[in-house]
């Protein structure tokens, strides 16, 4: 083993048995004495008057402790904060709605909360819901995009008078001229949908506030858990050393636990500190699908200019969003999108334009992937349609646009979500697209399989198509070392951890640098009481920004720890090796343990010389000035059932590249994760609206997730391409696997039925697919 | 509608160890009462604070309510048999396989080894709007959502709806009226014997009730005579998702073959009406044929002949016909 013995090994992780014994604690397993339940009561109404809310009865009901409406919050309600400002372009348009603690005057969807009851227990507290009046005067219902644009459209925010949440065009170069030279013009109409990111943990929070001490706990199912102490801290008017927030073992974030504030965020530890008891909140699984931010349509107009060799000369693209009632993420959906859409291939003029629009539905905010989806799938099917008006093999065209190495870094000149320029830092795409295409057997299934299979009446297809990820955002975070008495290590960050193996990739950075075992190093994460400063965990950002600086901090301990020893063991620091917890000098059998030299570090008496600091402990910060570029090639080959449109995928191949592999059997979990997901969004999973605003779906029972049943196994390979920008080589990972998959089944399913349809929309479904073969029959 | 349900409202449980206590409580509490079985599509309405029963009658203590028994050439299989119990009973696999068959494509393992068989066939439909809480006609009130000019209706009916466009969702039923079960129904008055053909309630009867079960009645028993044994069976069911769903067509089929030709057929389908249909448009053509592709598809145009689609579900049309189309020529060989 070299200087890093474990980056790079598939180690296994330091969460595992805590989880797999049912010993981790997530939020609903703090059990505080004297707890009280709270539910909310929700919108019936997507858009209506708020007249009245009549609380009286439910007041009186045993058992019930206080019932809240907006007009009891005082000074406590107002309008949340804007948590992504846009970035700076130029004539863009940005509308800000951001969302409020209670409905007051208005209900914009249905699900926002109009009350809230506490009680002794929560079956209580659903009793009590059912004795509140509230009087609600419907008002016409925005649902769909266009109509949300339509000049006599009811209007949401009545303050903005439009329905528009943001409208924003960004271009290079000139694509109308670069259309003018085309030799072909493809373009098409698109619609992609999302939906829900079906955590298996729903929402919760547990807020505690002692009087006695004047402290408050909260423990929230929070992505952030850093900017939501700040954040109650400064709306409670308490020192952020007031306020601690845990968020303790999450099942699953993906995004919309990245949100903040949600009313009941803010809610909960307010009436703790009113009623000064610990007060809890549990998200339910229907209420997850009103109340927890999700993703939905784009439409897309798109057109690709290309020349006869099918080279890419310039791209337009102009598509809606659906930002849902409120828009407190401001643009980084759409802005996702826009910037994603670019894929990994050299687009010398590019036009793209969209508008965010209000509806009277649930609020839109990044779910895994994060509107990168819907570009990619816009790029990828206007290259497949490309291909095939100009007779040129779907992997042929792509390789012939890809950007080649020493392109890089290569400025796409437009900005991306965190404002700094859209610059890829480092890739190369051609060997991974044929890797991808020689694992998958691309020309013996084109060439050999797939004809004998259709002679037999068999219908298989095969996808093949790529993407990149911009990942890895600032704007920083931070880690803390510590070598303790005992010899373990302590490693704490800010950035809050949901399933992504942090325990143990972290671990593994740190005990590079230290010379200990992965399993000693003990790593604290999501409790603001342990580490202070970060943002979050988003953006496929966590080992890049934490485990950059976990890195730093590490490499300041190994140098005290050296510096340390060398006085102990009385030898030069060049002639010390830090191996197996211990310092050792070089071909002697002289050394010190990590945990001796933390006591000399932390001595009780004696002089201490001047400047110097205590203990074996470093504290970095490691801030990107912009993102790291992961890519990646999926192919896969489905068999449709020609009787039943039924859908089975047989292979399903990814290469990826998310620069150095720190823990291979981490990356491929979440690829395997992400491509769940991907599959969810492609073929199962739609959040069905009624022109109501009304969500028809809002259970497990009819909203689709994929099962292990329809997930298939993954043939999954690396490329490693290390990132310039950290000194890891690393890039994120986290959304990768959820990109694609739309795209791919597209053209999967193209090909399986022999053309006779052309998809240029995401969900699909057996039912969605029979509709398409008739459509095309109808039309030929 | 309604957002925030997962929590029960308070009821009157009651957990009667035999089928006598059980029709006595019943009958004591009629419309408040409601018969627990598994449970599967019990405390969805109950956390749904949709259905409020008073009485919780939980028949899960009823052992004589369980078990499959070996009835001269037949079988009788207590309403309390779980799922997996049907689907895996040498039994039923030996001489009515269908009905295994169509067990074992309920939901899931853990759902089979709660769910009873006498619950899969009584449960109500799965309409997203009556399910939702919606005052539609089948919950009391005057509209059927689901039929409405912009409603969202891809599981909904093709086939025989009456006011009521929701289909029954049962995987089970429709194969038990293929080996033309018998349901034994009790109430403290006494025992009565209907055709699974007619258990099933067509909403143009009573749209408040998908079966004939009266609110002091118990489903107690299933019998399956040996009319079928060992024909040529055939079960397909189609659905969105691969395993935990509910079908969107299904087929269930029993046939007996002679000299080649088909002597006699039952072929039932499930997820296009508000009620498992007997296709007897099929069946006829069939009937004296040999059982191939042309004959599969000349019997699956016959059967779709009358449906009508709604907004969002012609393509169970073709999907129907092709169903039956393969229980059809499955059986040529």
């Amino acid at each position: 083993m070299g200087a890093h013995p474990h980056v790079g090994a598939g180690v296994l992780r330091n969460e595992d048995p805590q989880l797999l014994t049912g010993r981790a604690i997530f939020v609903d397993d703090v059990h505080l004495a004297g707890t009280l339940h709270a539910a909310f009561l929700r919108s019936d109404f997507a858009h209506g008057r708020l007249l009245s809310v009549d609380t009286s009865a439910a007041k009186r009901r045993e058992g019930v402790i206080a019932v809240y409406t907006a007009e009891d919050l005082g000074d406590y309600w107002c309008h949340g904060p804007l948590l992504v400002p846009p970035p700076p372009i130029a004539g863009l348009t940005f509308n800000t709605a951001t969302l409020v603690p209670l409905a007051r005057d208005r209900v914009v969807h249905v699900g926002e909360p109009i009350a809230v009851v506490v009680a002794e227990s929560r079956y209580i507290a659903e009793d009590a819901l059912e004795d509140i009046v509230v009087d609600i005067e419907p008002l016409p219902v925005v649902v769909g995009l266009e109509e949300a644009l339509a000049p006599d459209s009811p209007v949401i925010h009545e303050a903005l008078g439009t329905n528009v949440a943001a409208h924003v065009v960004q271009q290079k170069g000139d694509y109308e001229a670069a259309r003018g030279d085309a030799h072909t013009v493809v373009s098409r109409k698109f619609s992609y949908d999302r939906g829900v990111a079906g955590a298996i943990e729903n929402r919760g929070i547990l807020a505690d506030w002692n009087a006695r001490n004047e402290e408050l706990t909260v423990w929230d199912t929070t992505q952030a858990p850093i900017p939501i102490r700040n954040g109650l801290a400064e709306r409670l008017g308490l020192l952020q050393s007031q306020v601690r927030v845990v968020a303790p073992f999450l099942g699953g974030g993906f995004g919309p636990k990245m949100m903040m504030f949600y009313p009941e965020e803010l809610l909960i530890p307010w009436i703790s500190m009113r009623l000064e008891r610990p007060v809890k909140w549990i998200e339910d699984r229907a209420e997850s699908f009103f109340a927890t931010t999700n993703e939905r349509l784009q439409l897309h107009e798109a057109e690709l200019a290309v020349d006869s060799e099918g080279r890419i000369l310039g791209v337009k693209d102009v598509f809606l969003h659906d930002s849902g009632a409120y828009d407190p993420y401001g643009i980084t959906v759409p802005i996702n999108t826009q910037c994603t859409l670019l894929g990994p291939y050299r687009v010398p003029n590019y036009y793209s334009e969209f508008t965010a629009v209000f509806t009277n539905k649930t609020i839109v905010t990044p779910v895994r992937g994060a509107g990168r989806q819907h570009g990619v799938f816009v790029m990828e099917r206007l290259l497949d349609f490309a291909a095939k008006e100009l007779g040129i093999d779907r992997v042929e065209i792509r390789k012939r646009n890809f950007l080649t190495p020493d392109e890089f870094p290569h400025d796409h000149e437009i900005l991306f979500q965190d404002s700094a320029p859209l610059v890829y830092d480092s890739g190369d795409y051609l060997p991974a697209m044929e890797k991808a295409a020689e694992m998958i057997g691309y020309r013996k299934f084109l060439d050999e399989e797939q004809p004998k299979a259709r002679a037999e009446g068999r219908r298989l297809g095969l996808g093949i198509v790529s993407y990149v990820e911009g990942t890895g955002i600032g704007p920083y975070e931070g880690a803390r070392v510590s070598v303790e008495p005992s010899g373990k290590v302590q490693l704490a960050t800010g950035v809050g951890t949901q399933g992504q193996g942090h325990f143990t990739t972290f671990a593994q950075i740190v005990a590079d640098q230290l010379g200990v075992d992965v399993t000693d190093v003990h790593v604290v994460t999501g409790d603001t009481r342990e580490f202070s400063w970060g943002t979050g965990t988003f953006a496929s950002r966590g080992i890049v920004v934490a485990g950059s600086a976990c890195h730093e901090a590490a490499i300041v301990v190994r140098k005290r720890i050296l510096s340390v020893a060398s006085e102990a063991l009385e030898a030069a620091e060049d002639d010390l090796e830090l191996a197996d917890g211990v310092v050792r000098v070089k071909g002697s059998d002289l050394s010190i343990s990590l945990g001796e030299l933390a006591v000399r570090a932390n001595p009780l008496r004696g002089a201490v010389a001047a400047g110097a600091e205590p203990g074996l402990e470093a504290t970095s910060y490691f801030g990107p000035a912009r993102g790291t570029t992961a890519s990646g090639v999926h192919a896969m080959i489905v068999e449709i059932d020609p009787e039943t449109l039924e859908v089975s995928i047989q292979r399903y191949v990814v290469v990826h590249d998310c620069g150095r592999l720190v823990n291979p059997v981490i990356v491929d979990g979440q690829i395997h994760g992400g491509v769940a997901h991907g599959i969810g969004n492609a073929f199962f999973e739609e959040l069905v609206y009624d022109d109501q605003g009304q969500l028809l779906n809002a259970s497990f029972m009819d909203y689709l997730l994929p099962t292990a049943t329809d997930v298939p196994h993954m043939e999954v390979a690396h490329v490693e391409t290390p990132s310039p920008l950290n000194p890891l080589g690393v890039k994120g990972v986290g959304e990768a696997g959820a990109i694609p998959v739309g795209a791919l089944y597209a053209q999967a399913l193209e090909d399986a039925l022999q053309g006779a349809v052309e998809i240029r929309e995401i969900p699909l479904s057996p039912g969605r697919l029979f509709d398409l073969v008739q459509d095309a029959e109808a039309d030929s | 509608m309604a957002v925030i349900r997962d929590m029960m409202p308070a009821f009157e449980l009651f957990r009667p160890v035999s089928v006598d206590d059980a029709l006595q409580l019943m009958a004591r509490h009629g419309e408040a009462a409601w018969a627990l079985a598994g449970g599967l599509d019990t405390f969805d309405w109950l956390k749904d604070r949709i259905k409020r029963p008073e009485a919780v009658i939980d028949l899960g203590a009823i052992s004589e309510m369980r078990g499959i028994t070996a009835d001269r050439g037949g079988l009788t299989i207590g309403a309390m048999t779980t799922l997996t119990e049907v689907a895996t009973s040498p039994e039923v696999v030996e001489s009515f396989s269908l009905l295994s068959m169509a067990a074992f494509h309920v939901a899931t393992p853990q759902i089979r080894n709660q769910g009873t068989i006498g619950g899969n066939v009584a449960q109500d439909t799965r309409c997203w709007y009556y399910r939702g809480g919606w005052p539609c006609y089948r919950a009391g009130g005057n509209i059927c959502y689901a039929a409405a000019p912009k409603a969202m209706n891809r599981e909904h009916c093709i086939l025989g709806a009456k006011r009521c466009v929701a289909v029954n969702p049962s995987d089970t039923a429709p194969a038990l009226i293929a080996l033309d079960a018998q349901m034994v129904i009790r109430s403290a008055g006494g025992e009565r014997v209907v055709a699974a053909e007619d258990f099933f309630m067509s909403p143009a009867v009573d749209i408040t009730r998908m079966t004939v079960l009266e609110p002091d009645e118990l489903l107690t028993e299933i019998r399956i005579p040996e009319t079928w044994s060992r024909a040529r069976f055939y079960f397909e069911k189609v659905r969105d998702r691969q395993s935990w769903d509910f079908s969107l067509v299904t087929v269930a089929s029993a046939m007996r073959m002679s000299g080649g030709r088909v002597q006699d057929a039952r072929i039932v389908v499930n997820g296009v009406a508000p009620r498992p249909v007997r296709v007897t448009e099929a069946e006829s053509v069939l009937i004296g044929s040999p059982a191939n592709e042309s004959i599969g598809l000349a019997a699956g145009e016959a059967a779709i002949r009358r449906a009508k689609p709604l907004r969002h579900n012609d393509f169970k049309r073709p999907l129907m016909r092709n169903l039956i189309r393969r229980a059809i020529r499955g059986q040529e060989a």
